[in-house]
C-alpha cells in the first residue's frame, strides 16, 4: 500500500478506537462473520440464529445461498431479518 | 448449498454493499444429461470463460434484463462419466444454475448444476470461515464472560474493507462526515496511490477505523486540492464517535 502523505496531523488527542481492540460490545456491533454455512438452513435462517445466539437488534447476510435456484440474490433489505418464503419451497 | 457467507452485524451492516458487489468462487458439480468426450467438456467450458449472457430465472428479485456477466474462470476439477466438478470465478450476480444449463445446451445434451458450494466471495475466503458450531461456541463463551472466541470468530468491519484503497482524514473532519457534510480536500492527510476517478474507497481516521465508503472523484493526485474529492456513498461511523473539533488545518 503505497500512500501520498499529503500533511501530518499536528496535536497529541486521540480520538476514537483501535479497530482491533474495541470494547465486545462495540466489536460485536461493527463485526462481520466469514460463516461456513451448511446446506440445509438457509441463509436467512441462519442469519436469524445468529442474530438470537448473540442477541443483536440486525445481522445483515452477504447475498444468499439458496438451495432453490442456486442464484444470489444481494438482501440488504433484510432487516430485520423477514424470511422469504418462496413458492414451490 | 453451502459455503462462504459473510454475515454482518448490526451496525457493520452499512458496509454489506460492497462486500455483496465483490467476485465469486464456486465449486459445482454439473450433471450432464448424456454422455459427451472429456475433452469437448474442456473445450466447451473453456468457451464460457469470458463475457455472458445472462437473463435472471422467473424466481429472481431483480429486473429480467438481458445483462453481461464475466466468467473469470473456470477450472475443470475432475469428470467421471456424466458429472463434471468444477471451479469457477465469476461476477456478482452470475447465475450458476442457468450456466449449467448453458453448458448443457452447448454440449448438445442438456445439463443441471447438482450441487453448488461457494468458495470465495470477495475476500471471505472458505479457508479462514467458521462453521456454526465456531459461532455458537463464541457466543456461548461470551455469555460466560469469555471474549476471546467471540473475538476470533467476529472480525471488525475494517478488516473486511481493507482491499479498498483508503483516504485518510483529519480528526477535525471525522464528525462533520458522520453527519453527512462533505469533505474538503484540505481534511485530507493521506492518499491511496492506486485511487483514480471512479475508485471505490473507504474514508477512514488516522487510527484506521472506517468511517465511511465513497467514490473517488478524481485520481488520487487531484484529491487533496479539490473542494468535494469524493462521493460520500455510506456513512458507516455513528455521529458522535469523534468530537466536534475546531476547524481542520
Amino acid at each position: 500500500m503505497d500512500f501520498l502523505v499529503v500533511r501530518e496531523e499536528k496535536g497529541e488527542e486521540t480520538y476514537g478506537e483501535d479497530p482491533w481492540h474495541r470494547d465486545i460490545k462495540r466489536h460485536l456491533s461493527f463485526g462481520v462473520i466469514n460463516l461456513d454455512k451448511p446446506s440445509g438452513p438457509g441463509s436467512h435462517e441462519v442469519a436469524a440464529w445468529v442474530k438470537r445466539m448473540f442477541g443483536l437488534s440486525k445481522v445483515g447476510h452477504g447475498g444468499t445461498l439458496e438451495a432453490r435456484s442456486g442464484e444470489i440474490q444481494p438482501c440488504p433489505a433484510c432487516f430485520p431479518l423477514r424470511w422469504k418464503r418462496l413458492p414451490g419451497r | 448449498m453451502s459455503g462462504v457467507l459473510p454475515l454482518a452485524l448490526e451496525k457493520a451492516t452499512r458496509a454489506l454493499k460492497p462486500l455483496i458487489d465483490s467476485d465469486k468462487e464456486y465449486v459445482c458439480l454439473m450433471r450432464l444429461h448424456g454422455d459427451v468426450d472429456e475433452r469437448e467438456i474442456r473445450e466447451v467450458l473453456g468457451q464460457f470463460q469470458g463475457e455472458i449472457y445472462q437473463r435472471p430465472p422467473l424466481r429472481s428479485s431483480v429486473k429480467r434484463v438481458r445483462r453481461i456477466r464475466k466468467i473469470y474462470k473456470i477450472e475443470v476439477i475432475e469428470i467421471e462419466e456424466r458429472d463434471v466438478l468444477l471451479r469457477a470465478r465469476v461476477d456478482p450476480g452470475t447465475y450458476m444454475r442457468k450456466l449449467c444449463v448453458d453448458v448443457g445446451y452447448a454440449l448438445g445434451v442438456e445439463a443441471h448444476m447438482e450441487e453448488l458450494r461457494r468458495t470465495k466471495s470477495g475476500i471471505f475466503d472458505e479457508k479462514t470461515s467458521f462453521d456454526l458450531y465456531d459461532v455458537y461456541e463464541a457466543a456461548y463463551e461470551l455469555k460466560k464472560g469469555n471474549e476471546e472466541p467471540a473475538r476470533r470468530v467476529v472480525r471488525p468491519i475494517e478488516e473486511a474493507l481493507k482491499e479498498f484503497p483508503q483516504v485518510i482524514i483529519s480528526d477535525a473532519a471525522v464528525d462533520p462526515v458522520c453527519r453527512g457534510m462533505k469533505l474538503r480536500g484540505e481534511e485530507i492527510l493521506m492518499i491511496d496511490k492506486r485511487i483514480q476517478e471512479g475508485t471505490q474507497v473507504v474514508v477512514a481516521t488516522r487510527r484506521g477505523e472506517a468511517v465511511a465508503l465513497a467514490i473517488s472523484r478524481f485520481p488520487y493526485g487531484e484529491l487533496a486540492s479539490n473542494r468535494e474529492p469524493l462521493q460520500i456513498k455510506r456513512v458507516i461511523m455513528d455521529a458522535g464517535t469523534y468530537p466536534r473539533l475546531p476547524g481542520s488545518a
